[in-house]
């Protein structure tokens, strides 16, 4: 119940205890990995570096803009329409 | 009348060229096989509407060079062709449409190569049968009452159903591999890193690269080598150099083909597959992956703790669907409740549980630590051995519904096919054999896997073994 809340999804009840005895399932079996011994955790970007973007002007300004706000289900006026996000019901 | 059944690229090429048919009428054959037989099957989620306007424009250019221009393709789902709709078969990405090329998409379409329609797959590519989508289930061309495996099933069903004359999926555990083996087709999993995954929808950004199906090595190849090489929009992406050096030696990991999870019909078809390799001159040994027996287990923390997070960004805000709740928080949770399917949610939530600080450790930095053994007991037996041989998959395709209620019989289906996406290796199923059950031939595959950026050795080997010249 609090994993599913966690992962920002709503449930219910008859699902959450399906979802229970899966999750215990799945775990169980990768549970195996604890027999495992020696190794050490490799750095996981060790061939990875990250790339960034050249600091210049990539494209022209706005020309990607419609069709990506297009997207969006809620939309006002070009921009993204999102609910407040501080001082909400928490 | 085109021979859809015998069809490769190569044929179709030649024929364009001297003008037996036009890229109109090709494109328009496939079109009407569609219509005739795809319902059934159901791999396609939607044939494009601009598919002859496409292919006008690709007849421009058909030349002696470039043997792509013309090409009917059908793409997986979940990567981007600008213009059109992409869904990763979810009902979190309905009305989605892409407002970019794929830079796979964008090379294949630079070459002329014509786009039939998007099919079906595991919602998120997350499945080894075609079920998990939430537009419906596809039916395996060669028995209508078994899945064509998956995540890609849809593609590998078109190609196998003469719906397509090849298709691109993706694989993150054996997405193309296993529907492929199922489907009785060759699917190749190249190297990471060696496909831009730019385009493409993430699910285990570690794992994820595209790949071809076909209905021979030859055009997976030719496929290969026409989306393959770095890209500045995937930090990830290689160009990866090919040598060759002779090919002698083919390893067997027999110690991992002793359970008795593996249909004994496909045991045999491997071992007459060995005899094959040994009659073409190949010398077969043994040997060890000692942490083999591990892999599927790495995989099942690994990829859904990558799964929760790339899948963190459908909220209901960017795109897709959105559900209304009294505060953004709910909005999250009632469209992300409602969007994603059962077996997203259920990997979501894994994913969350093993990347929780209590139990980091525990799960996903030891499943780390095994992934680096792996890569190392990969790394040994190629200084022994030119490729691996395995099957593919522990049996033929199933029963629709057969698994659907048991996630960790599902899981199995992929237990030979992670390693490779865990290690980062290319690997190649080929059909070998059949198992036949109530009448109907169902095929098995084999799998050749090879040190990282030898694609070269896959085709050489494939071609071999298929008779292909």
């Amino acid at each position: 119940m609090k994993l599913a809340n966690l992962s920002r999804l709503k449930l219910s009840d008859e699902e959450i205890t399906k979802m229970q005895g899966d999750m215990t399932s799945i775990l169980a079996y990768v549970d195996k990995l604890k027999s495992v011994s020696g190794g050490e955790s490799g750095p996981v970007m060790s061939v990875n570096k990250n790339v960034f973007r050249d600091d210049a002007i990539s494209h022209e300004p706005g020309i990607y803009t419609e069709k990506l706000i297009k997207a969006a289900p809620k939309t006002e006026k070009g921009f993204v329409k999102v609910k407040k996000i501080l001082g909400g019901s928490q | 009348m085109i021979d859809l059944k015998n069809i490769t690229i190569e044929k179709a090429h030649k024929a364009l060229i001297s003008g037996e048919y036009t890229v109109r009428e090709l494109a328009q054959a496939y079109l009407d096989e569609i219509k005739k037989n795809g319902n059934e099957i159901h791999a396609y989620l939607e044939v494009f509407d601009d598919v002859l306007k496409q292919a006008d424009l690709a007849q421009k250019k058909v030349s002696k060079e470039n043997l792509l221009a013309g090409i009917p393709i059908a793409i997986k789902d979940n990567m981007l062709f600008e213009g059109h709709r992409a869904g990763s078969a979810s009902k979190i990405l309905e009305g989605y449409v892409a407002p970019y090329d794929a830079t796979a998409i964008k090379k294949l379409r630079d070459a002329g190569v014509v786009f039939l329609g998007r099919t079906n797959m595991d919602e998120f590519a997350m499945g080894s049968s075609t079920e998990n989508s939430a537009y419906g289930l596809t039916k395996n061309p060669i028995d209508l009452s078994r899945v064509p495996g998956g995540s890609s099933g849809g593609s590998a069903a078109a190609v196998a159903g003469n719906l397509a004359l090849v298709s691109l999926g993706s694989d993150t555990g054996g997405s193309i591999r296993q529907p492929a083996s199922h489907c009785g087709i060759v699917g190749l999993k190249p190297t990471y890193g060696s496909i831009s995954r730019h385009g493409l929808m993430a699910m285990g950004s570690s794992l994820d690269i595209i790949g071809p199906f076909a209905k021979t090595v030859s055009d997976v190849e030719i496929l290969f080598n026409a989306m393959k090489g770095k890209d500045k929009y995937d930090s990830t992406s290689i160009d990866t150099s090919m040598s060759g050096t002779e090919i002698k030696t083919l390893g067997v990991p027999r110690h991992f083909l002793k359970g008795d999870g593996i249909d004994p019909d496909v045991m045999n078809a491997f071992e007459n597959s060995l005899e094959k390799f040994k009659k073409l001159g190949f010398k077969i040994v043994d040997i060890e992956l000692p942490n083999i027996e591990y892999s599927l287990a790495v995989y099942y923390v690994l990829m859904p703790a990558e799964v929760s997070t790339n899948l963190s960004r459908f909220d209901g805000v960017k795109y897709g669907l959105h559900r209304e709740g009294k505060d953004l928080l709910e909005d999250y949770i009632l469209t992300r409740g409602e969007g994603f399917g059962r077996e997203a949610r259920r990997r979501i939530m894994l994913g969350a549980y093993v990347l929780s600080s209590g139990y980091y450790d525990a799960y996903y930095n030891k499943a780390l630590t095994v992934r680096e053994l792996l890569k190392s007991d990969f790394a040994k037996a190629f200084e022994k051995v030119d490729a691996i041989l395995t099957p593919t998959a522990p049996a033929p395709a199933f029963k629709i519904g057969e698994k659907t209620s048991d996630p960790i019989a599902m899981y199995l289906e992929d237990i030979f096919t992670v390693t490779a996406n865990l290690v980062g290796i290319p690997a190649i199923s080929i059909p070998n054999g059949y198992k036949t059950i109530e009448d109907k031939k169902l095929p098995t595959g084999l799998q050749i896997m090879s040190s990282h950026g030898r694609e070269d050795i896959l085709f050489v080997l494939g071609k071999r073994f298929l008779n292909e010249s």
